[in-house]
C-alpha cells in the first residue's frame, strides 16, 4: 500500500518545530504525531532553564551540594559532561547556566570568568554533586536536540519507516523521500528565503547553529542564546551547519565551532556549511 | 483484531476529529525543492490540549449523537464503533466501552463523561510516551558512543565511562 505523506507544525522548545511523516494511515500519522509532540512538551516541561515546576529548576535551586536526579536528568548530565570533555571544555552546561544566573561579569564566579564549571560537577549513579551552589546548569544546548534524536526512535518504535523532524533548525530524517533521500535546505543567516545549500539525508541529523536568530537576556545585556564559557572568545564563523549520525552530536559540535572555531571536528561529523563572521 | 479501550478511544477520535488546530497537509512544502530548511523559520500553530480536546469531544458528539438528545446512547455509539471497524479492520466491544464511558452508569454519556475519558487516554498515553522515551535514552547514548569509538578519533577512558556508568 502507498504510504501517504503528512505534515505538522507546532510550537516547541521557543522554536517551530515540524514534523513530515509516511505513514500508512491518517491515524497512524495522527497517533505518531501525538506520541512525538507529546514528549517534546515533557521534555520542555521537565528541563526548562526559566520555569519554576521544571526538573532542572529544583537542581538550580537546590539545598545543599548533592541533588538526585531523574533517570532521564542523570543521563542528560551525564552526555553534557561527555561532550564537555569532547570539545575540549567548550560545551559547558554550567557555564550557560551561571552566566544566566549571576550576568555576564568575567570574575562572576573565578578568576577565569565562566572557564572550567563543569569540572565542578560530579555525577555518582543518579546523584549530583555541585559544591558552588551559584552553579546553575542550562541543558537547552541539548534538549531540543535530544528531543529529536528521541523523537526519531519513538517514530521507528511506532513503525514509522520514512519521517523528517525539524525542531527548530535541529533535522533528523531516517527512511526516504518518495524512495529519494530527504533533502533539508539550509537558511542564509540574513534572508530566511534565501538556501544557500542543500543536504541530503538518510539516517542522519543536520543542525545549524546561528548568533542571528534567537536572543537571550544576560544581565543587562541582550546576547547571542550561545554562551560561551569565556566571554572574549571569538570564532571564526557565524552560522554553522554540521551532518552528523544523531541532532545531539550535529548540534552541539555546531555549537561550539561557534563558539571556538579552531576545535577539530570528530571523523563521524562533517561539515555541510559554514557562513564566516 | 482487538484492541484495548485507550486504543478505541484515540481511534474513534482520529477518525471523527479532522479540525485545524494542529497543521497538517500533504505534498512538499516547497521551499526550493527542499522539503524542509536548518534554521528556525516559518509559521507554526501549537495546539492547547485542553482546546484542542474539548473541540474532539464536540467532533465525536456530533458524529455519535444521531438523534441529537445531546447524549450518547449505547446504541449510538455501537453504530459509530461498527463504522470504525469497517474503516479500520478492528472489531470494537461497544459493551464495555460503553461501561467505560458511562461513569455514572445512568445509561447515557455526557460530553463531560466524554472529556473526562479522552482526558484519561491522554494521560495513559503521556505516561506511556514518558517510559518509552526513558529507555530509549540508553538507546541514544550507546549509539553516540560507539559513534565515537568507532571513529579515527581517540576517547578517553574516562570520557566514555561517563556514558556507560
Amino acid at each position: 500500500m502507498m504510504e501517504s505523506y503528512k505534515r505538522y507544525t507546532f510550537d516547541a522548545f521557543t522554536t517551530p518545530c515540524e514534523l513530515l511523516i509516511f505513514a500508512s494511515s491518517p491515524e497512524e500519522a495522527e497517533a505518531s504525531f501525538n506520541a512525538v509532540y507529546a514528549n517534546a512538551k515533557r521534555l520542555e516541561e521537565c528541563y526548562n532553564f526559566y520555569s519554576d515546576r521544571s526538573e532542572l529548576s529544583r537542581v538550580n535551586t537546590r539545598n545543599g551540594a548533592e541533588h538526585l536526579m531523574s533517570d532521564e536528568l542523570a543521563g542528560l548530565m551525564k552526555l553534557a559532561l561527555f561532550y564537555y570533555q569532547m570539545t575540549e571544555r567548550t560545551f559547558d552546561v554550567a557555564a550557560a547556566g551561571s552566566a544566566k544566573h549571576v550576568g555576564w561579569q568575567d570574575d562572576a564566579l573565578t578568576p577565569n570568568g565562566f572557564v572550567g564549571l563543569s569540572e565542578q560537577i560530579e555525577i555518582t549513579g543518579n546523584r549530583l554533586i555541585v559544591s558552588d551552589d551559584r552553579i546553575k546548569i542550562d541543558l537547552g544546548g541539548l534538549v531540543k536536540e535530544y528531543a529529536v534524536d528521541i523523537s526519531a526512535q519513538m517514530l521507528r518504535s511506532l513503525g514509522i519507516r520514512s519521517a523528517l523532524i525539524n525542531f527548530g533548525g535541529d533535522v533528523y530524517a531516517f527512511g526516504s523521500y518518495y524512495g529519494k533521500p530527504w533533502k533539508v535546505g539550509i537558511e542564509h543567516p540574513d534572508n530566511p528565503c534565501c538556501l544557500i545549500e542543500t543536504v541530503e539525508l538518510t539516517d542522519s541529523a543536520l543542525c545549524t547553529s546561528g548568533h542571528s536568530k534567537r536572543k537571550i537576556r544576560v544581565g543587562s545585556q541582550e546576547r547571542s542564546h550561545i554562551i560561551p564559557p569565556d566571554a572574549a572568545s571569538v570564532s571564526e564563523y557565524r552560522q554553522i551547519s554540521i551532518v552528523a549520525p544523531t541532532a545531539l552530536d550535529a548540534g552541539v559540535w555546531s555549537t561550539v565551532l561557534l563558539i571556538n572555531s579552531s576545535l577539530s571536528l570528530p571523523s563521524h561529523v562533517s561539515l555541510a556549511h559554514a557562513v564566516l563572521a | 483484531m482487538t484492541i484495548d479501550s485507550s486504543s478505541w478511544l484515540s481511534s474513534l477520535y482520529s477518525s471523527n476529529y479532522s479540525n485545524g488546530s494542529v497543521q497538517s497537509s500533504s505534498g512538499a512544502s516547497g521551499m526550493g525543492g527542499a522539503q524542509s530548511s536548518s534554521g528556525a523559520s516559518g509559521q507554526a500553530s501549537s495546539p492547547d490540549y485542553t482546546q484542542v480536546l474539548q473541540q474532539a469531544v464536540s467532533g465525536l458528539m456530533s458524529a455519535l449523537d444521531t438523534n441529537n438528545d445531546s447524549t450518547i446512547s449505547q446504541s449510538e455509539l455501537a453504530q459509530g464503533l461498527q463504522s470504525l471497524s469497517q474503516n479500520t479492520s478492528t472489531s470494537y466491544d461497544a459493551q464495555s466501552a460503553f461501561k467505560i464511558l458511562d461513569s455514572n452508569g445512568n445509561g447515557s454519556v455526557t460530553s463531560g463523561e466524554l472529556l473526562d475519558a479522552l482526558q484519561q487516554s491522554r494521560g495513559q498515553n503521556t505516561q506511556n510516551s514518558n517510559n518509552t522515551a526513558s529507555n530509549m535514552q540508553d538507546v541514544l547514548l550507546q549509539r553516540i558512543l560507539s559513534a565515537y569509538q568507532n571513529s579515527a578519533d581517540s576517547i578517553s577512558t574516562g570520557s566514555s565511562t561517563l556514558l556507560t556508568a
